[in-house]
């Protein structure tokens, strides 16, 4: 992993993105941190990225927490990718490990949020079209409900019950155990 | 904000609160983690996420996003396994049997002989089991439902989804019948599960096929199949029934069609038209498959199995004669089918050589599946008729017990042995109520 390939990588490392949030915040990353998004990186595909990339529905206090994730992430795939020719040396299974383990600590970290930052890092991966921000996340929100009683749900997403006390009784002894 | 236009769930909102809010597709995307038993309960939260998850929408989503076990190598370590095992006395004195189902998913580190089994036990009210007896040979699942049969009234059929517990009988034969066999799948393009089976009525000369559509228009009934069974195989298909039964080997689903296979006691017939014989699950038309170059007489030695979604056929050649007479099983698998059908010999296992685990005893063995990441195949899974489930790698020829019924207390009633183990996946597949329910 030594002078070889280093040229190239500076290079693709040199290759920067300008964000641009809906708040008209200016965001440089990375071309390998920007193309963890789909919607990126087929924009740059399509060459349209000089001069910025405007990201309307973004604002500039989510962006940075999303540039985070996708930095954080980015080096992870680009070590994945290093090591993956070497793969059954233990050695490098060990760092693997270790990184996978540091990894899983900043996403629980990363997840340390406020419901309404949630929903709205969800919304961003969402539009931003990044699978594993977006598995991340709503994993978290589903985590939240799992426990729940139907009664708590409606009080946290602020639904109303129009179930007639028959039709609820009704899905209620359909799965009778799933309610005990 | 991102706002999708396209609305799945219209809920009913309170005036809003400035609480936080999800469109309804991400929502969806939600809901589609939570475990069944959330999504279950979900469903009485309002009309809206009631008719959503209860949706085939929803349905379909979830089990595409289930790692399919065949597929993914997380699942490799630690695959499901749907265990049917007798009820507790207490059932039976009630004279209302029911069969536990399990669930367990061996920690990847966990201790060897099943001690890390992480077992989820069920119990399915299976009314009208006969003379408190028990079920038979369960076959794979499919799309998360399992079929089973009561083991002394061979008519008598249950579709079970033990994710979500829900159990329909389906309704019993009109006439009396000597021997029947049935199998599950699904058709795709009529989005429906079906129950085919074969059968023989007294006053018939010919076996039929019948098909039970569950939930399906046409009603809560048994119909003839489509296709029928030619007369120039009639004798052929007698067979098949009688090998099913006798072997406790339910048919087997692979490229879409049901396989009935036709094994030594097929010698007692003296004009066989074919080894394996097929019904197409959406099509229901007859058919039948070449049988490998080694055929299909390993006395009482041989199985079909679906493993990577190709149609194999396990030899255990502790059953056979000689020369072919050794401690191993043999798995043939058959590719390009339905075109030029070319039988392989996939894998060997010696079961005399394998560390730790007597493979040699055991009076069945069955390949039930296999998990790993697709090609090839990375770990076999091989159930035996004392209820122990190994994973064997076929690269690095090691074997791994994950599952031993001997270590869970449950225990299984004397009698032709069968094996009560399928490989699992977790679904929403409703399992429609029928009036025998």
């Amino acid at each position: 992993m030594a002078s070889a390939g280093s040229g190239d990588e500076k290079a693709a490392a040199a290759a920067m993105i300008t964000l641009i949030s809906s708040d008209n915040e200016k965001f440089e990353v990375t071309e390998a941190t920007a193309t963890l998004s789909q919607t990126i990186r087929h924009m740059i595909e399509d060459g349209c990225t000089d001069g910025g990339v405007p990201l309307p529905n973004v604002t500039s206090k989510i962006l940075a927490r999303v540039i985070e994730y996708c930095k954080k992430h980015a080096t992870a795939a680009a070590g994945e990718e290093g090591s993956s020719s070497s793969f059954s040396d233990a050695a490098f299974l060990e760092v693997d490990r270790a990184f996978l383990e540091e990894l899983e600590e900043f996403d629980d970290a990363f997840l340390e949020v406020d419901r309404a930052t949630l929903f709205d890092l969800i919304l961003a991966a969402n539009y931003l079209d990044i699978k594993g921000l977006l598995n991340l996340t709503c994993q978290k929100v589903a985590d939240s409900v799992k426990g729940k009683t139907p009664e708590q749900i409606r009080e946290m997403y602020n639904i109303v019950n129009d179930l007639t006390p028959e039709e609820e009784a009704e899905i209620r002894r359909e799965t009778q155990w799933a309610f005990e | 904000m991102v706002t999708r236009s396209r609305k799945r769930m219209k809920k009913t909102k309170a005036p809003s609160t400035g609480a936080p809010e999800l469109p309804d597709e991400l929502m969806t995307e939600v809901l589609l983690r939570l475990p069944i038993k959330s999504i279950l309960r979900s469903r009485a939260v309002c009309r809206a996420w009631a008719a959503t998850l209860s949706s085939y929408e929803f349905c379909a989503l979830h089990m595409a996003a289930q790692p399919d076990s065949a597929l993914a190598a997380a699942s490799a370590r630690r695959p499901k396994l749907l265990l049917v095992a007798p009820p507790a006395t207490a059932a039976r004195e009630r004279a209302v049997t029911a069969a536990c189902s399990c669930t367990c998913s061996p920690q990847a580190e966990g201790p060897v002989g099943g001690g890390g089994a992480d077992l989820t036990t069920v119990t399915l009210a299976l009314d009208g089991l006969s003379g408190g007896e028990f079920v038979g040979g369960v076959a794979a699942q499919c799309r998360g439902l399992t079929l089973l049969h009561d083991a002394f009234s061979p008519a008598a059929y249950y579709v079970v989804n033990a994710a979500t517990r829900a159990v329909t009988r389906l309704p019993p034969c009109q006439d009396v019948v000597i021997f029947s066999s049935a199998g599950l799948g699904f058709d795709a393009q009529a989005r429906v599960y079906k129950v085919m089976r074969l059968l023989k009525k007294p006053k018939d000369a010919d076996v039929s096929c019948e098909v039970y559509s569950l939930g399906g228009k046409h009603g809560d009934r048994w119909r003839p199949a489509a296709g029928r069974i030619p007369s120039s195989f009639s004798s052929t298909a007698r067979c098949a029934i009688v090998v099913a039964a006798r072997r406790n080997l339910p048919p087997v689903l692979a490229h879409g069609s049901l396989h009935w296979l036709i094994d030594s006691l097929g010698s007692i017939f003296d004009d066989l038209a074919a080894s394996i014989i097929t019904y197409s699950v959406a099509e229901e038309t007859f058919g039948w498959v070449e049988p490998p170059p080694c055929g299909t007489c390993t006395r009482g030695g041989v199985h079909l199995v679906e493993l990577d979604g190709c149609l194999c056929m396990v030899r255990d050649l502790r059953h056979g004669s000689p020369p072919d007479c050794s401690t191993a099983l043999e798995i043939w698998k058959l590719q390009d089918y339905g075109a030029t059908g070319v039988w392989s010999l996939d894998t060997h296992i010696d079961l005399s050589g394998l560390a730790g685990v007597n493979l040699v005893e055991p009076e069945l063995i069955r390949v039930i599946g296999a998990v790993g990441d697709g090609t090839p195949v990375k770990k076999i899974i091989v159930a035996t008729s004392d209820h122990t489930v190994l994973a064997y790698d076929a690269v690095s020829k090691n074997v791994e017990t994950i599952f031993s019924a001997a270590d869970t207390g449950v225990s299984y009633p004397c009698g032709p042995a069968a094996i009560r183990i399928c490989l699992f996946k977790e679904t929403l597949a409703p399992v429609h109520k029928t009036q025998n329910t």
